[in-house]
Order: C-alpha cells, then structure tokens, then sequence
C-alpha cells in the first residue's frame, strides 16, 4: 500500500510531512530509552515478516501486519511505521523519500486504530482469548480499508485521472484486507496463547 | 552502502550533500513543465556519471521501480480520461495519461536515482551523524540505525526458517499444511525478536548505552563542498524559473 515517487505534486508532500512529523514527535515522547532496542528489533522483525509469501490460491500475497504491529508497538509503531518505510524505499525501492510523509500517515493512522480500539477490547476480554484474536482480526480488516480510503484521498486531491488507477488500487485492497484479518486473527490467538505479556505491556501503557 | 571508490561525490561532505539533494528531489516534485524534463534527465546523468558507480549496478536496481511504474502508468493511460488519441474496442489511450505517464516517469526515477546515489556514495553512520547535526533526534536515529543492523539478521534467520521447513516437506501450496507452516514462523519470529530486545537492552546498557549516538568520524567540510552545493541550488533555481515562466 504504497504511492510511488512523482505521483503526488509538492502540496501532498508537504501535507504528509507536517503530518509525519506531528505523530512522530508525538511517538518520540512517549518513547522511554528502553524502548529504542525494542522498536528497531520488533520493527526489523515486521518488515522481514511482510516479506514472507503467504499462499493464496494459485499466487501468494504480502502483508502488510497493520493489526500486529498496532497491537504489539502501541503508539511507537508510528516509529517503526516510518522506519520500515523509509528502508523499503532504499532497499526495495518501494515508495520513496519524497512520498515518505504522505506513505506513513496512510499507514501511521490505521495502525493507531488498531492499538487504540484493540486496548478497549482488551481491558473489557482479558481472559477471552478466541474472541480477542477475532477482534484483532476484524479491525485488522478495517484498518486496511482505512489506509486504502486515505491513499485514494491523496490520489483524488492529485488529480481526477488518476481515480481509474484508485479504483483497481481498491480492488486489490480489499482482497488483501480480508486475508490480513484472517491471519492477524491467527497470529494474535498464537502470540496470546504462548506469550500474552507481549500484548498485555502494550495494553496496560498510561495514555 | 557506499563503496570503497572515491569520487567528487564520495568526497561531498555529508550534510551538504544531503541537505543539496534533498532540496533537488523536493524541487523536482514540483515540476509539470516538459522543458524541465531535459534539466532534470541531464542533472541525474551528470551525478550518475561523477559518481563511479558501475551503470550496470544502477539499471539493476532500476528494474523494480521500472515494473511497478510500469504497470501504474499502464493503468492510467487506459483511465484516465480526456482527450482520445487511440481506440480499439473497450481499449482507450488518453493523451492526459500520456503527459501525465511521462511527468511520473521523469520524476519518479529521478528521486529513485538521487537516493541511490546519495545512498552509494555516504557512509551510513555519517549519514546518521548528519541528521543528528540537522536536529532530528537521537533516538530516532538510534532506532533507524539498529532497524538497518536487524534486517539483515531477520533476512537471515528467516531464510533458515525457510530451509529448516523444506528439509521438513514445506512447499508454497496452498494448503492447511503449508499456511499452518508460514504461521508457524511468524509467531516464532515475533516472540523470538520481542525477547531478544530486551537482552539487547540489557546488553547495551551494561557497555554504558545512555540513548545517545556517537560515532568517531569527523565532518569534513571546505569551500568545494559549498560549490558543489551551489551548483545543485542554481540547478533548482532555473528549473524553478521555468516552471514560473
């Protein structure tokens, strides 16, 4: 889900900068020092894992772990969101540095959703594992549509020519959307079955 | 990242460098003028050139932004809409797709370019040093710095994974058996890396990790790196210009 290098004119750019960098001062602040060790591995780690070809059907799709990453990071997946981008643009050459900002506020706020929405959930089903990991899941689902309505945002305000790119753009994505909550679900039952301290960390955060 | 070879850019001190290039790509995002095009294309293989890298390494890494931009400017000249220059059956070429295809191309590629130069020819930690100098803070440098380090030993580890569960019978089919697998490794990967920081953590802060970076390179800085500066800024000026006019 990302917008490529030269699609965006310069007042995009700028919006998804301003933006980048409010939520990433935000992230900043809350972050402990403790926790630089915990975002670059747990970050390095999400980026590998979005590498992995998932079997479907006759292809294989890669996820993008909004849910996961929300749920496990908090507010500082914002971080590891920008960092996780910035190296797919160097390394992979998906995305790119001047789309940066635009790239991570479409990926940043579905996140957040998830974490925030999830943290309710938690609090109110802590022992109900099967149920939980279903939620994950459906706002797994939710946040993907979420990041591809705010993508075609960006492409509509660019230019109406591109709504026809938008449109096949949205259909790939709600393809993607459904396997993402099925398998956050999936994982999420896992992670709360051998190790739920790795949620309940996150989840029991002040603020 | 960079190479050992050395260059005029290799020899660029760092923060000019990417303060320059930064103000390049920012300036190219702005470009609608089709004159600009030939500033730009001229600008790019001027730097490639300067810079040594082998061409072949640069066309090699341009293969995969070359296919995605290929398909999205595939898509648009198809849908865009606007005035018809070709139709046969349900296919339309637009002329808007068109113009619009080739200021993407232009642009995109260039950025692609400038990073990958910029990135080729620095060293990384005094990349990392430059950002610190421009304000960005620490720990986010911090952070980007142990990101990159890790990659590559998840690249690894999960490339064991990969081995390890085909020596067990792994295929990529589509069955229980092997989703069951891929799911496997994810979890494992995850609690494995989430226990890892924290010995990291411990680790660090046993060699004295206080949350700031430090590096025993100096910024080399002379009056060639603030000309080679100035050439690029000229360079953005006149593509400016000729947006305006």
């Amino acid at each position: 889900m990302h917008i490529s290098e030269g699609v965006l004119d310069y007042r995009a750019l700028i919006a998804g900068y301003v933006c980048t960098i409010g939520l990433a001062a935000a992230a900043l602040k809350k972050l402990k020092q403790e926790d630089i060790p915990k975002v670059s591995v747990m970050g390095a780690c999400f980026f590998v894992s979005s590498l992995i070809p998932i079997p479907v059907g006759i292809s294989s799709v890669h996820l993008l772990l909004f849910g996961v990453l929300g749920i496990i990071l908090g507010f500082e997946s914002v971080i590891a969101v920008i960092t996780g981008l910035l190296f797919q643009a160097l390394m992979f050459q998906h995305g790119g540095i001047s789309v940066l900002g635009v790239n991570t506020v479409i990926m940043s706020l579905p996140v957040l959703f998830v974490h925030f929405t999830f943290r309710t959930f938690y609090k109110k089903l802590k022992n109900n594992i099967k149920l939980l990991s279903i939620i994950s899941g459906i706002l797994s689902f939710f946040a993907v549509l979420i990041g591809m309505g705010l993508a075609m945002l960006f492409i509509y305000f660019t230019g109406k020519e591109f709504m026809g790119f938008a449109f096949v753009f949205a259909l790939s994505h709600i393809v993607l959307a459904v396997i993402e909550g099925i398998i956050t679900s999936v994982i999420i039952y896992q992670i709360l079955r051998i190790k739920p301290g790795m949620i309940a960390v996150q989840v029991n955060k002040i603020g | 990242m960079a190479n050992e070879t050395k260059s005029i850019l290799h020899n660029w001190d760092v923060r000019w460098k990417l303060i320059s290039l930064f103000i390049f790509i920012f300036t190219c995002s702005a470009v609608k003028s089709s004159y600009n095009y030939f500033i730009i294309v001229f600008f790019i293989i001027s730097l490639m050139l300067f810079s040594k890298i082998k061409i072949i390494e640069i066309l090699k890494s341009i293969r995969i932004p070359f296919m995605f931009l290929f398909i999205m400017i595939s898509i648009l000249i198809l849908t865009s809409g606007g005035e018809i220059i070709f139709k046969y059956g349900i296919f339309t070429i637009y002329k808007t797709g068109i113009d619009r295809g080739i200021n993407i191309l232009v642009k995109s590629l260039s950025m692609y370019l400038i990073i990958y130069v910029l990135f080729n020819t620095s060293k990384i930690h005094l990349l990392m040093k430059s950002l610190i100098f421009f304000k960005i803070p620490s720990s986010f440098v911090l952070i980007i710095l142990f990101t990159y380090r890790y990659i590559f030993f998840y690249m690894e580890d999960i490339k064991k994974l990969f081995v390890s569960a085909k020596l067990r019978g792994y295929s990529m089919l589509n069955n229980k058996q092997s989703r069951n697998t891929v799911y496997s490794m994810l979890v494992n990967m995850l609690i494995r890396s989430y226990e890892q920081s924290d010995r990291i953590y411990k680790a660090m802060k046993l060699r004295g990790f206080n949350g700031e970076f430090k590096t025993l390179d100096e910024f080399k800085s002379g009056w060639s790196d603030v000309l080679k500066s100035f050439f690029v800024f000229s360079i953005c000026s006149v593509i400016i210009l000729v947006e305006l006019l």
